[in-house]
């Protein structure tokens, strides 16, 4: 903690700032529930316990108590504060239209990302295929089933069995 | 009668639909801003923090994944991060603007609600020179309300660890505050 600070409550005041804030944060004031009051009361015990050893001065009971005025103002001081209700529609409504663009965004590259997949499934399967028929138009090989009929010389049996 | 979608149903389904995130943001702007209110201390910082803290969860919702912490830690986590930068970035913390906030006092009364309204002041302003791991742990506490469990969640710690925390943190504090009420009174 930096002891160097020191405080002035009648520091930089603005009246209209204050009644403003105050109306604010009376109509935000959320009471605390009664579970959280039920463990903050625990939770003081165990501090005041841990603190409170034989040679300390103040007894356990007025710790608990100092505690307890301590832990009630830190209630009362830290109250929730709503942000104003054009923030928060305003900053809604561009989030959503945000949404809608990224979601969008997102779709389209998935559909360019599906047509490329296909695109080069096609070209791949048609570039075999040109490769294996380039190879066999190299190899002077038959490049169809014509070709490979004609290629294969037909043999005279007639001649053969005379 | 049908049960309302926890969060994890909700994050999966805001990933390809624009309105269900905005249910998440309209569950949990809230919280967020106030966390960020009170790390900034003031409300133009505290918007600009919780607005981003939005986007940066949008763009990051399709990786995130469910590990067994509610999503609100998930989010707390990057409000931290954002208020933190914020921290980092700026030459010159300016400390006064939590300490000028007008506090509740709960009874009306003139006198009661000026000693309180004081008092809370004084209180806000030792919260502001604890450390950033302090200030967080108390806001998560009393603004959020949430359990030791869910802070230490939120906070990457054991339960434990955040149990001990809270309380050298209130013994910090009531010392400090035992300081000041006798430097006033001098």
């Amino acid at each position: 903690m930096d002891g160097s600070t020191k405080y002035s409550p009648e520091s930089g005041e603005d009246t209209k700032h204050m009644a403003e804030e105050l109306s604010r944060r009376l109509a935000s004031r959320v009471q605390p529930s009664a579970g959280f009051a039920q463990s903050l009361g625990q939770e003081i015990r165990q501090t005041a316990q841990q603190q409170i050893g034989p040679s300390y001065a103040v007894s356990f009971t007025d710790m608990v108590v100092e505690l307890r005025r301590l832990v009630r103002l830190l209630c009362k001081t830290l109250a929730p504060v709503p942000p104003r209700v054009e923030f928060v529609r305003t900053l809604g409504s561009q989030l959503r239209a945000q949404a809608a663009d990224l979601i969008q965004a997102r779709e389209r590259r998935w559909r360019w990302l599906m047509l490329g997949g296909v695109v080069g499934s096609v070209m791949s399967v048609l570039g075999v295929v040109a490769t294996v028929l380039l190879r066999r138009r190299l190899n002077g090989g038959p490049s169809s089933v014509g070709d490979a009929q004609r290629a294969v010389p037909v043999q005279d049996n007639s001649a053969e069995a005379a | 009668m049908s049960q309302a979608p926890s969060d994890a149903e909700l994050v999966l389904r805001a990933r390809d639909d624009p309105e269900v995130f905005g249910q998440l943001y309209e569950l949990y702007v809230n919280q967020i801003y106030s966390y960020v209110y009170y790390r900034t201390g003031n409300h133009h910082d505290a918007e600009d923090l919780t607005a981003r803290t939005f986007y940066q969860a949008l763009r990051h919702i399709a990786h995130y994944q469910e590990r067994g912490l509610p999503f609100s830690a998930w989010l707390y986590r990057i409000a931290h991060n954002l208020v933190a930068n914020w921290h980092r970035d700026r030459s010159r913390r300016q400390v006064i603007a939590l300490d000028e906030i007008a506090l509740v006092s709960q009874r009306p009364g003139p006198e009661t609600r000026m000693e309180s309204q004081d008092d809370q002041r004084l209180l806000m302003h030792l919260i502001r020179h604890l450390s950033e791991e302090r200030q967080h742990l108390l806001i998560l506490k009393f603004v959020e309300q949430l359990s030791n469990r869910e802070i230490a969640d939120i906070m990457g710690r054991t339960e434990g660890a955040i149990k001990s925390l809270y309380h050298r943190t209130l013994l910090a504090l009531r010392d400090e505050w035992v300081m000041a009420k006798e430097q006033e009174s001098e």
